[in-house]
């Protein structure tokens, strides 16, 4: 599933760490999100959704052939 | 709608004592049979197994898996993978050695017992979580 999460994360010059910490989850996790490596919970992504003032729609998009 | 349980403090440090408790009744043993290179070798190969997970954990990925970090809901994803995939080798390994057994005509021997044990313990968890979602 791809993500606009290191767009918005840059954009406001954070850390994947910082973002992390913020979530509760590792450097990591928030690594292999933003690689599309990892497809995170339902709440995970709504907890990035509000932190970027946004919504999990406008954040994750469906690949068209999944 | 946490995705956090157990505290990274808490579960850094666990290896590493499990790990000494384990090395050292290792030692324990190998010394009371009078097997001195094991008490030594053994204790060494835990322990600094545990050490280099514990503290190379905040760097490496793996490192902070194998060393029981589970910070995140990825993590304990990637564990019930690993504790899954292993799961697999275990039943192919204990059919094997119950099919063996059963060659030679031992009925109620280990494998067959823990193949038992296996099969009715997955059939609990089935229904345990099918009911608990």
């Amino acid at each position: 599933m791809r993500n606009d999460v290191r767009r918005l994360r840059t954009a406001q010059e954070l850390s994947q760490q910082a973002l992390g910490a913020v979530l509760g989850v590792s450097r990591q996790t928030v690594n292999a999100i933003e690689q599309g490596r990892y497809d995170p919970s339902l709440p995970l992504a709504i907890r990035i959704a509000r932190y970027f003032g946004t919504t999990v729609e406008e954040i994750f998009h469906v690949d068209d052939d999944t | 709608m946490s995705t956090t349980t157990r505290s990274p403090a808490h579960s850094r440090w666990s290896v590493l004592a499990t790990a000494c408790l384990i090395g050292t009744a290792m030692a324990v043993i190998a010394a009371v049979n009078g097997k001195v290179f094991l008490a030594v070798a053994m204790p060494v190969i835990v322990i600094g197994y545990a050490l280099a997970v514990t503290f190379l954990g905040r760097r490496s990925d793996i490192a902070a898996q194998l060393g029981g970090r589970e910070d995140d809901e990825r993590r304990r994803l990637i564990n019930l993978k690993a504790t899954s995939a292993s799961g697999a080798v275990m039943i192919i390994a204990t059919l094997a050695g119950c099919l063996v057994e059963l060659a030679r005509g031992d009925v109620g021997g280990p494998f067959t017992w823990l193949a038992a044990a296996g099969g009715v313990s997955y059939m609990a968890a089935a229904a345990y979580y099918t009911r608990r979602g």
